[in-house]
């Protein structure tokens, strides 16, 4: 069943706040780290990433600062300049965020839990 | 005499030497060329423009990189990346309602504000109601403009310069006042007006306030400016700088017009809270509302208590209508001799107002659907366009993009014409004199239209002289069909 709007956005927010817990990233890492953490599962589209991380910014949940990288690859249209690279960290703002959600959904998964089957002794109902 | 400032806005750097330039069929050219038009799309200061547009950048050469190490071409890996971006008016979007604060926070403040406002009644200041007016519970008092001063309404001679920097005319201005004149250039700079960008200004026998108001109207161009007086200090801005501190939350009483909804038209509560708060949203200054993409007002109802927190001027408007809704239900409408009239009332410019919103948006569809057929062409050259709708269909442009802002279209008609011979037209016609698309239903209805050009750019013209283009050489052989064939 899909998730209906909101709680699609919510938990993107969820796990692009508890990937950068671990290490600021950049918005094509981030990508990268979801896809891999989830086993190509999850994959979050450049379309959906940066105007969260837009929006993340905005509500100083997370940091940004920029970074020039060089590229002698051709087909870049390098000739040895900079691009810039935006990366990410998590304020702490963006901390309490992020444990206030994972509290949330782990008692939400727990309330559900209660009304699912047990599974049985050889696995039956589960 | 008064001759409005021509401020001259800095050109476009030219393009580097050939030698480094991007051969327009690369890769980083087609990459390039989609970021400018979403640069275009997005509606945002130029600082954020510029962030947005060089982080997309630097994830579309990456991902193109990686693609290319799976075996891609260059040539296949961009347009692959460029594909899983999505439809660039949509992205916009985006980013536009990610600035937006989110529904749940906004819940959260209208639960906390309502819980502020019981609290803080002892303290809240309230008026007697005069029977035929609406008058609010004041929470918050803006800090507020007060009167500006007398040396305003001094005649000058002359205030004239030619070419010199904006700054300077500042700081002529606040010479010839005796208050301190200061202006927000970071703020400004955002909209791309500069302090030493060439200015000339021309006005004689006026008084200062003339000349403010002429620095106003000129800067209004690149951005909606207003000056700010209090604090015995003057202050030039963007209006939604000051939009901020003039905000008063308010709390309304809507039984009695709830009440009367249900008593004469059976309408029922929750209707009528909708029916009254689209009322507001679309006639009050309807770009300043939250729910329509703004950032300085909002509007809810509970148990029948209208809060609205938003500028001190649209509390006033707000009042307006909603003592007219009032007024309904005295009011007497009858026919023939001797039956009793209702006059109309209007507030004074609100009408103009909410008429020059929707000419801004039309003119904003007419630019966004230009954007969005290039976009198509780009991406499908060999399909003819016969009409917008597939590029509805294909999400290159929402329905509500393809029609008019003032109104459905009369029977037969369609609210947006358009020429698809113009995309594609000879080289030697004057690209900036063909017309494009324009807003029939505008056209009908105000007796002016919203005209996109094959050039792109994008004109309000009265009647007459869009009449005029039409009769030009650039025009000839031009075929106009309807926007949407539905």
């Amino acid at each position: 069943m899909p998730l209906g709007r909101a709680r699609q956005v919510d938990s993107l927010e969820l796990i692009v706040l508890a990937v950068l817990a671990d290490e600021p990233l950049y918005g094509y890492a981030i990508i990268k780290r979801v896809a891999a953490r989830s086993e190509g599962a999850i994959r979050l589209t450049p379309g959906v990433l940066y105007p969260l991380l837009h929006q993340l910014e905005k509500e100083k949940l997370i940091t940004a600062t920029w970074e020039t990288v060089h590229s002698d690859r051709a087909a870049d249209g390098g000739d040895g300049e900079g691009r810039r690279r935006k990366w990410y960290a998590l304020s702490p703002a963006g901390r309490r965020r992020l444990a206030q959600r994972i509290e949330s959904h782990r008692a939400g998964v727990s309330l559900i839990e209660r009304f699912l089957p047990q599974p049985g002794p050889h696995g039956e109902g589960a | 005499m008064v001759r409005y400032l021509d401020l001259t806005v800095p050109a476009a750097p030219v393009q580097s030497d050939s030698e480094s330039a991007v051969p327009e069929s690369s890769p980083v050219a087609s990459i390039d060329g989609c970021l400018t038009m979403l640069d275009r799309l997005l509606h945002l200061p130029v600082g954020q423009r510029e962030s947005i547009v060089c982080e997309l950048r630097e994830h579309l050469l990456e991902r193109s990189r990686d693609l290319t190490l799976r075996g891609m071409t260059d040539d296949e890996a961009a347009r692959a990346a460029l594909d899983e971006l999505g439809s660039l008016t949509d992205l916009a979007r985006r980013f536009h309602e990610a600035g937006r604060i989110p529904i749940r926070r906004r819940i959260m403040h209208g639960l906390t504000i309502g819980c502020g406002v019981l609290v803080a009644a002892a303290g809240a200041f309230y008026v007697a109601k005069p029977a035929s007016q609406v008058q609010p519970s004041v929470f918050q008092q803006a800090t507020g403009a007060t009167a500006p001063p007398k040396s305003l309404e001094q005649r000058v001679d002359s205030f004239e310069y030619q070419d010199v920097l904006l700054r300077d005319v500042f700081v002529a201005l606040e010479r010839r006042i005796d208050a301190p004149v200061v202006v927000h250039w970071d703020a400004l700079k955002d909209y791309g007006i500069q302090p030493d960008q060439a200015t000339s200004i021309e006005l004689r026998n006026v008084p200062l306030q003339v000349v403010m108001d002429s620095l106003e109207r000129s800067l209004s161009r690149f951005v909606p400016t207003t000056w700010w007086y209090g604090e015995r200090l003057i202050e030039f801005g963007p209006k939604a700088l000051f939009d901020g501190r003039d905000k008063v939350l308010a709390a309304y009483d809507l039984t009695p017009i709830i009440d009367s909804m249900w008593g004469r038209f059976e309408t029922p509560y929750e209707q009528a809270v909708n029916e009254v708060i689209g009322l507001l949203t679309e006639f009050v200054e309807p770009e300043q509302w939250v729910e329509n993409g703004g950032a300085h007002a909002q509007a809810r109802v509970v148990n029948g208590r209208l809060f609205i927190d938003a500028p001190a001027r649209m509390h006033e408007k707000c009042q307006w209508i909603l003592a007219e809704l009032l007024k309904g239900e005295s009011a007497m409408l009858g026919h023939g001799a001797g039956s009793a009239t209702v006059p109309a009332s209007t507030m004074p410019d609100e009408a103009a107002r909410a008429d020059e919103a929707r000419v801004r948006t039309a003119a904003t569809r007419m630019r966004d659907l230009f954007m969005a057929v290039q976009m198509f062409q780009q991406a499908t050259p060999d399909e003819p366009i016969t009409s917008l709708d597939p590029l509805v269909d294909r999400g290159y442009l929402t329905a509500e993009r393809i029609t008019s802002p003032f109104g459905p279209p009369a029977e037969g008609r369609s609210d947006i014409l358009f020429d698809p011979t113009a995309a594609n037209v000879e080289t030697s016609v004057d690209l900036s004199k063909r017309i494009f698309a324009y807003d029939a239903s505008m056209l009908q209805a105000r007796g002016r239209t919203a005209a996109v050009f094959a050039d792109g750019h994008v004109e309000i013209l009265p009647a007459k002289a869009f009449a005029g283009i039409l009769t030009d050489a650039a025009n000839q052989g031009a075929t106009w069909r309807r926007g949407s064939v539905r």
